[in-house]
């Protein structure tokens, strides 16, 4: 069989990167991108299956395939050339081919990038964009702890500490209730625990500047951007500096206010 | 004190702190090394309201810059920009004018000052009813404290089922405002047509208690962007339906250009989405009068109005067109 070559979107760094193998491996995993590309759920576990017998193991599938294929329309966001529907789409693309890997990643493989409880800070009700950083955050690898809205500190730090979790990430989409995050992040301060948790903040009228002041370690401007801000944080190499989301990825219009 | 005549009302809410205008728009100016916002003043000369302060002053980093202009406004005490703001909403058809300054301070005690400052600066400039908005009953109250009621009534947006906001309907009962009233439930927003009608039945119930006159009352069922969840929009209209059917008197509406949100040509979504809000009963739209028709929005409202029974013979739609295509 001859060797092909693909260039893929690197769903790690964000750069394009390329693979070679086989011709079948090949056209299993181009099959597989397009189709998460596409949103197509439906067809998606088995192209996933498809892949895995042409003898690729499951965490290329994962990386060189699905997450791949995210990444493409991730990047499209990016430069604003595609909408928050499409994104979710191919979330749930990307989704509906993981119950076919999952018992097949090994422990070390299988293992998230990172463990994130997330909120909406108490006397906020607001859901719908904490609700897209999370789908974003699980389909770049991430495992999701969701404790809804109106989320009180001490609720923030049980769940903290009963996931054993790397990243808070909490939300406030009313400038009236920005304050509650600094409230929380001095609650976690209270109960020792603010070093062995790193903070993200976001939320339509948080900037970075005020998520910076109120002593978090990172913020993002949109669902996409919080995931690449995530990943820094985790990095082994991030050195304790506030991570601004907006200054990884171009600027854009500001995320959802509702 | 005469409201407005029966038929759609349009609530502009332009005026709000949030408002952004790409550093790439027409009306985005540079001179003299300095870069501003070209507008027309009150006695139809050219002015430009300074934004040197606040973007970045390299161009490498301008790209994608939104420039909050209502605040920099506010902040620039530029009352002339806030005129034009303000009668060009009046122009396209705004009844009902909502200031929003939340977002210029996530401090209570700033914000409450800003809507002070607004309330008075806006009153100047227009006798229309001005609506105090805020996710904060404290910044409510100082908009109503500042109120001016010679000059027209004041609204309050809005009241809901959330902790804080119980007092709101009293309030509105004291100082004879119109009262704004919002779907969310006391634990979270609603995520159906029929949580939407409950949580709204409740606050009617609890605006009854207080004898809040029925003309008084606007509930908003909540708009959320389709963008996110492809039944938001029929979970809105199917509420208006229901509210209707169950208050033929009340006014309802919502913010209706939330439901584009996030995506492209919204004004085609937001037009389509007013008309069928209409088609299922609502008499009040929160909309940017401004951009959000394809028509200007006065011929828009004078043709809705023909079209749903509310002018007889169609006589304001024709005598709208006689008046000479104003």
């Amino acid at each position: 069989m001859t060797t092909e070559i693909l260039s893929i979107i690197d769903p790690v760094t964000g750069g394009t990167r390329e693979i070679s193998g086989p011709s079948n491996q090949i056209a299993a995993l181009r099959e597989l991108i397009g189709l998460v590309e596409r949103g197509d759920h439906n067809k998606v576990p088995t192209a996933t299956e498809k892949a895995l017998e042409t003898g690729l193991s499951a965490l290329e599938v994962l990386m060189n395939g699905l997450q791949a294929g995210l990444a493409v329309v991730g990047e499209r966001f990016k430069r604003q050339k595609a909408f928050i529907p499409e994104v979710l789409m191919t979330a749930r693309a990307m989704k509906a081919g993981m119950p076919v890997l999952k018992p097949l990643l090994t422990a070390t493989q299988g293992k998230p990038q990172g463990v994130v409880v997330l909120g909406t800070v108490k006397g906020d009700l607001h859901d719908v964009g904490r609700g897209i950083v999370g789908t974003m955050m699980e389909g770049a690898g991430f495992q999701v702890h969701d404790v809804g809205v109106n989320v009180a500190p001490e609720v923030f730090i049980a769940k903290i500490k009963e996931v054993n979790a790397d990243i808070i990430g909490m939300s406030a989409l009313l400038s009236t209730t920005m304050m509650m995050q600094k409230a929380t992040i001095q609650a976690l301060r209270d109960a020792g625990m603010r070093d062995t948790v790193k903070v993200m903040s976001g939320g339509a009228p948080v900037t970075a500047a005020f998520a910076e002041e109120v002593g978090a370690d990172g913020w993002a401007p949109d669902a996409l951007t919080a995931v690449e801000a995530a990943k820094v944080l985790m990095g082994t190499d991030w050195n304790g500096k506030f991570v601004s989301g907006a200054a990884l990825s171009r600027a854009r219009a500001p995320a959802a206010a509702c | 004190m005469t409201m407005f005549a029966a038929g759609l009302i349009v609530i502009g809410e332009n005026f709000n702190v949030t408002r952004k205008i790409k550093v790439t728009s027409p009306r985005v100016v540079r001179e003299g090394g300095r870069i501003g916002i070209a507008y027309t003043g009150s006695g139809g000369g050219r002015k430009v309201l300074d934004c040197t302060d606040i973007v970045p002053a390299d161009p490498a980093q301008q790209d994608g810059f939104m420039i909050p202009h209502i605040a920099q406004a506010l902040r620039k005490r530029e009352l002339e920009y806030i005129g034009s703001v303000i009668r060009a909403q009046e122009k396209a058809g705004a009844h009902i004018i909502d200031l929003c300054v939340d977002e210029i301070s996530p401090y209570p005690e700033e914000r409450q000052e800003w809507m002070r400052w607004s309330v008075k600066a806006v009153q100047e400039i227009t006798g229309a009813t001005l609506a105090v908005d805020s996710s904060d009953s404290g910044t409510i109250i100082a908009g109503l404290d500042a109120y001016d009621h010679r000059k027209s009534r004041p609204a309050i947006n809005s009241f809901n089922l959330e902790e804080g906001r119980e007092g709101l309907v009293d309030l509105a009962r004291e100082r004879d405002a119109l009262l704004f009233v919002n779907a969310s439930g006391r634990e979270g927003m609603p995520q159906s047509a029929e949580e939407r009608v409950r949580n709204l039945q409740q606050c009617m119930r609890m605006m009854d208690a207080c004898n809040i006159a029925m003309a008084d009352r606007y509930l908003d069922p909540l708009v959320f962007p389709i963008g996110t969840d492809s039944e938001c929009g029929n979970h809105y209209l199917q509420a208006v339906k229901d509210l209707r059917a169950g208050y033929p008197d009340v006014h309802i509406f919502g913010g209706h250009s939330n439901v584009s949100f996030g995506l492209p040509r919204r004004a085609a979504l937001n037009h389509a989405f007013t008309l069928l809000s209409i088609a299922a009963g609502c008499d009040a739209v929160m909309v940017d009068p401004v951009m959000n028709s394809p028509r200007p929005f006065e011929e828009f409202r004078y043709a809705a109005d023909a079209l749903t029974g509310k002018d007889e013979y169609t006589m304001k739609y024709l005598g709208y067109c006689r008046r000479g295509q104003d």
